[in-house]
């Protein structure tokens, strides 16, 4: 009894520990973020100071240290393409994604692979043939071109997301709508789409999250008209700087959807980072 | 050069890898205890692999400045030494990107086996509690043996991650000091990106492909077995 007590506490020890070490980076950047320069750069670190808003309206004005312009603009790039990207890929990888769970047809392992690869592409592999592909369409820092970048990142997770979600749906459902009369298309929407919407919402979400988080794409393919978060963000970075402050405001302003959305997501993070195979 | 970030990307994955998995296991073998609050923990944990690898660096390089940050401050109350991290010499910018990457994946490794180990059933082993087996001879024939597939799934999953990483060390050291952490998709970035180099960058970009696809290939295999 008292070993086990001993290995309890000692467990939580642990655990505590790692957690701690899990998310005391983002509220030393979330405190940073709202301290004057000077108190930025003291010895020892202050945890007690004015707080202060001017590192946010810098970055959000002025684009701030990194001279690139109103960062909204760049928010609000991220979130167009991203949303644009999660409604394309929602509303084609549904479907697809039924298709895989619930009918046979020919290929069907080879078509879910190809899906799956995405999980295992080295992201130039799609970027070299896509940059020079919209120098010659003049998609090149276009909005447009960011979305269909993105497609590629959500499409795929889209349907490795649902086919479990749809797998989980009993078969006498489906048997019992079709006595009733109801096949087809009309039983995909009228059945089984209510029973996933919760599995849609969620997949959306991370979808978003995935578009928002890619740094690789926005990097190669766009310049500054187009210019997503990740890459705003990165210009921050640069341990020459002494615009700590800065940096750090642009780096919790990026951080603010995933806080958004992250209890809702939390559950299903696994599972689009395991390509479906963990339900996690 | 293309040589040396090979084998610089070689280290990455050995070490990054070698040290996620085992730690990542003993983590996850805690949280599969029946302790109150262990569903906190588990939210925490969720965290770093939530963020972009990108936000990643920047934390970290708030986080660990040489002359100003907090983790040398305490390093520092301790009567430790205090590394220059990512501005230091090679080694200890080699280090520091792969403690960041650790930091952030360990808790993906840690979750995923925990949902294996949530499938192992309870009966083999209190059967070998009563036969006097202790805790590593239980953990070495009952329990990884039952998650021994998600175990290679995680394993293949971390493996194709960790040989693409590129956006946290572009945010942290940039492949410096020198060419001491340019690691393969970073050179592969700088050759067509700096140089305009798309031809090489296409044949560096497509013998990346084939290794990751084999990768993923097997890892699809092993995916589709355990449905």
């Amino acid at each position: 009894m008292k070993t086990k007590r001993f290995e309890n506490l000692l467990s939580y020890l642990v655990l505590g520990a790692s957690s701690i070490v899990a998310i005391f980076p983002f509220c030393w950047m979330a405190v940073t973020s709202f301290k004057q320069p000077i108190d930025v750069i003291t010895q020892p670190p202050k945890f007690i100071f004015d707080p202060t808003l001017m590192n946010y309206i810098a970055v959000v004005t002025t684009g701030g240290w990194s001279a690139q312009g109103n960062f909204m603009l760049k928010v609000a790039n991220s979130i167009e393409a991203g949303l644009a990207a999660v409604l394309v890929s929602i509303a084609s990888g549904t479907p697809a994604a039924y298709a895989i769970a619930r009918i046979n047809f020919p290929y069907k392992e080879n078509i879910y692979f190809t899906y799956v690869t995405f999980r295992f592409l080295p992201p130039f592999v799609a970027i070299i043939p896509l940059f020079i592909m919209y120098g010659y369409l003049k998609l090149y820092d276009s909005l447009v071109g960011l979305t269909l970048a993105y497609i590629l990142i959500s499409l795929p997770l889209t349907v490795w997301m649902m086919v479990p979600f749809f797998e989980q749906i009993p078969k006498d459902i489906e048997e019992a709508a079709t006595i009733d009369g109801c096949s087809g298309f009309s039983l995909f929407r009228r059945i089984l789409l209510p029973l996933i919407k919760p599995g849609i919402a969620a997949t959306m979400a991370l979808n978003f999250i995935f578009c928002w988080n890619d740094f690789i794409f926005g990097l190669i393919l766009t310049f500054q008209q187009a210019q997503p978060v990740q890459y705003a963000m990165s210009l921050f970075v640069s341990y020459a700087v002494v615009h700590w402050g800065q940096m750090a405001a642009a780096g919790v302003i990026c951080a603010i959807p995933i806080l958004v959305f992250f209890v809702f997501v939390q559950k299903y993070i696994i599972r689009g980072l395991t390509f479906g195979a963990v339900k996690g | 050069m293309s040589r040396g970030s090979l084998v610089t990307t070689l280290y990455f994955v050995v070490c990054t890898v070698g040290i996620e998995i085992p730690l990542g296991l003993v983590l996850a073998l805690l949280l599969n205890r029946d302790l109150r609050g262990k569903q906190a923990f588990r939210f925490v944990m969720i965290f770093p692999m939530a963020i972009s690898p990108m936000l990643a660096a920047t934390m970290w390089n708030l986080t660990l400045r040489p002359e100003t940050g907090p983790v040398n401050y305490i390093l520092q109350l301790l009567c430790l030494p205090q590394p220059r991290w990512m501005a230091g010499a090679p080694v200890e910018a080699f280090a520091t990107v792969m403690l960041i990457d650790i930091w952030q994946w360990t808790p993906f490794v840690a979750l995923v086996l925990l949902a294996g180990l949530q499938g192992v059933p309870r009966e083999p082993c209190e059967a070998a509690e009563v036969d006097g087996a202790n805790r590593i001879q239980m953990l070495r024939y009952i329990v990884v043996p039952y998650i021994k597939n998600i175990l290679l799934l995680v394993l293949l999953l971390r493996l194709a991650d960790s040989l693409r990483t590129m956006d946290m060390i572009f945010g942290t050291t940039n492949g410096g000091p020198g060419t001491a952490t340019l690691v393969f998709s970073l050179l592969l970035y700088y050759k067509v990106y700096s140089q305009s180099l798309l031809g090489v960058g296409s044949a560096m970009a497509l013998f990346m492909f084939v290794i990751l696809n084999i990768l993923g290939v097997v890892a699809f295999k092993v995916a589709r077995q355990k449905a």
